[in-house]
């Protein structure tokens, strides 16, 4: 049954919630992008999507997953669309990026710089894993890999952060190559 | 397991555990170390990846230099629409303002006091923002306005209402400061007064949407209003 009313006030729910969540969604394409701008305009992409697709939301408990979901994919496809230029960390520590606010403490700040230096193959499973939430399976369906593969780049990305705690990197055998 | 296998399962989910996982940890001091160590890192980890994001967009804009094109933007059937003509209709509207509003602009309005109470610290910004901040809030929500006819905004953010983005502005007046809001695509008959949670407010209609003036008690609103609609004008 279609209850305007009903109707008008679970947008306005939606509306509250998506507002609730933008610091996240923003933080998670922030790390994506690496880029303030850049991350802001895939976010407000992401919630327009949303919010038109916001009907084929059947579990409000998956919303926050299924948002960031949207976000990813709204990022690669930026990514593919105008195939933008790599982003020069080293002019983003330049710049004073809020993103490395020097608020925190130094080995913060090194470890933030470091994740930002990753590859990208590296870096996006790494942020979907650690603040997305996803499970291994659901982001090897999301980027279109084995578990294996993803379980391989989640271990490269963390070895190579070691070198942030001076711990030395440990090899993979050759079967585990990607 | 063996130990490349351990240190893989590791390195790549750290808080996971599992019997064979287990078993091999119990018996090797190496990988036991490694694990260690893996989640002490993965604590940095976290608390690395919880970055300060800007609460607005105009914080952002005027720190940042963007180090990539932004997104193209949709049109909007707030560009080139013939402001002037709406802008005059609705200054003579807005001089005789009507009383008594309807059920969309009671809705609209008791929305947009709700939407006030989450960005309650705006009323406290005093200074001028730049102009390139106001410039990216506006092509955020594909408007368009003349900064030097809506006078000295002091804060500017795309706000997301209503499934769109809209420019959420404060602007200071020799009576205090008030809250513009551009709503395009909205409806609302004539011109309509509200008083509502503590602020009084007006909302005016236009071609293609509307525009809603906001202040705290008693401010007056028809003067930044008739401001708001020759700044619209193209």
């Amino acid at each position: 049954m279609n209850d305007p009313d009903s109707a008008k006030r679970s947008d306005r729910e939606l509306e509250q919630t998506l507002r609730a969540l933008r610091p996240d969604l923003l933080r998670f394409a922030l790390w994506l992008a690496r880029d303030v701008a850049t991350a802001e305009d895939v976010v407000q992409e992401a919630m327009l999507r949303a919010w038109k697709s916001r009907t084929e939301l059947a579990d409000a408990a998956a919303l926050k997953p299924w948002l960031l979901t949207i976000v990813r994919r709204e990022h690669a496809r930026l990514y593919e669309r105008k195939r933008l230029e790599l982003t020069d960390v080293d002019s983003l520590v330049a710049s004073d990026d809020p993103a490395l606010a020097a608020s925190d403490d130094e080995q913060t700040r090194e470890l933030r710089l470091a994740i930002f230096r990753l590859p990208e193959e590296y870096r996006e499973p790494l942020v979907m894993q650690v603040l997305g939430g996803f499970s291994t399976q659901e982001i090897a369906t999301e980027l279109g890999l084995s578990q294996g593969a993803v379980l391989t780049r989640l271990f490269r990305a963390r070895d190579r952060l070691r070198e942030v705690y001076g711990l030395p990197q440990r090899a993979l055998e050759a079967k585990h190559e990607l | 397991m063996n130990c490349e296998e351990a240190r893989l399962r590791i390195g790549g989910e750290p808080t996971a555990m599992s019997p064979e996982l287990e078993q091999h940890l119990a018996g090797c001091a190496d990988c036991s170390g490694y694990r260690a160590e893996t989640l002490r890192i993965e604590t940095g980890i976290l608390r690395a990846m919880q970055l300060p994001v800007p609460a607005a967009s105009t914080e952002a804009a005027s720190r940042v230099v963007p180090l990539q094109p932004a997104l193209p933007r949709r049109s909007s059937p707030w560009r080139n629409r013939g402001w002037a003509l709406a802008a005059s209709v609705l200054m003579a509207i807005a001089i005789g303002v009507m009383f008594g509003g309807s059920r969309d602009g009671e809705a609209l309005a008791t929305e947009l006091v709700s939407h006030m109470s989450g960005e309650a610290t705006s009323w406290d910004e005093t200074r001028q923002i730049p102009q390139s901040a106001l410039d990216l809030v506006l092509k955020r929500s594909g408007v368009q306005l003349d900064r030097a006819a809506l006078g000295e905004v002091v804060y500017a953010h795309a706000c997301f209402f209503r499934g769109r983005y809209v420019p959420h502005l404060v602007v200071r007046t020799a009576r205090g400061p008030v809250t513009v809001m551009v709503l395009p695509g909205e409806t609302v008959q004539d011109t309509e007064r509200f008083d509502e949670g503590g602020y009084s407010g007006v909302l005016a209609s236009a071609p293609g949407g509307a525009v809603a003036v906001l202040g705290r008690g008693e401010t007056d609103v028809d003067e930044p209003l008739r401001r708001v609609l020759t700044a619209l004008t193209p």
